[in-house]
């Protein structure tokens, strides 16, 4: 991790904690395909409740992945990608620490394989 | 959206069994102790690997199947607190012949279950990158 990732690191720690549910994962699907959807569209596509939809997006709302337009008395959602970006490179950064740490496995055994064939 | 897994993997020119015993060093990613390298992961044993700095990573191991499959639990995110399954992830390692050689693959999961009550979600996740961070500056200068 560098240090200008740390502003991001609750922001990162609320996505990831709203996509450990894999119904939320799908509503992201979901919206993402149609661009704009309101909840009773969504649970349609769904095989949960409309009341179910409307927690989830709750949670993503609070994570900063939707976002919400009223238009005449419907309210509608689509996905914010910012929050989304920020936790990608977040995860680019953590799989960037293990391959370090795997190229680090690699030239100590590479180095022993090495020693014992001239032994 | 593999949102909650961190997947790497690596071909090395060594057997497997030449591989093994590094992997099997329980939390040597995140230690800075010389005395301890060459110690050999126990299935079932938790342990707190230190680092001068940043102090103690508790870790456990899971499960060992050599010279295949290790897995463990770490905390990076409270130096000292116990293991729980919302203060730890999960690091597997998997061992692949390959020809001469061996294919290395790291599963990191679990970031998603991590401590998110209001009081202390801020501090895990701050602590955690922080973690992430040191480590990766303390292998930068082991590995140079």
């Amino acid at each position: 991790m560098t240090t200008t990732d740390r502003p991001d690191a609750d922001l990162v720690d609320g996505v990831l904690a709203a996509l450990a549910d894999p119904t939320r994962r799908e509503l992201l699907d979901v919206l993402s395909g149609r661009g704009q959807a309101t909840a009773t569209t969504i649970a349609a596509e769904l095989p949960v409740s409309r009341q179910a939809v409307v927690k989830h997006l709750a949670v993503l709302d609070t994570a900063g992945l939707v976002e919400s337009t009223k238009v005449g008395r419907e309210v509608r959602f689509s996905v914010r990608p910012e929050a989304l970006d920020t936790t990608a490179r977040w995860m680019a950064a953590l799989a960037a620490d293990w391959d370090r740490r795997l190229g680090r496995i690699k030239r100590l055994a590479e180095a022993a394989e090495a020693a014992a064939r001239d032994a | 959206m593999g949102t909650d897994v961190i997947e790497r993997e690596i071909v090395i020119a060594a057997a497997p069994e030449r591989v093994w015993p590094l992997v099997a060093e329980p939390g040597f990613w995140a230690t800075d102790d010389e005395d301890a390298r060459g110690r050999q992961a126990v299935a079932g044993e938790s342990l707190v690997v230190r680092h001068s700095e940043h102090g103690g990573f508790p870790v456990s191991v899971e499960k060992v199947d050599p010279p295949h499959y290790i897995a463990y639990r770490w905390v990076s995110a409270f130096p000292g607190e116990p293991l729980r399954e919302d203060t730890a992830t999960l690091v597997e390692f998997t061992l692949t012949p390959e020809g001469d050689g061996t294919r290395l693959r790291v599963v990191e999961s679990g970031f998603g279950a991590l401590a998110t009550t209001d009081e202390n979600r801020e501090n895990v996740i701050t602590d955690h990158t922080g973690g992430w961070e040191h480590c990766l500056t303390v292998l930068a200068e082991r590995a140079a």
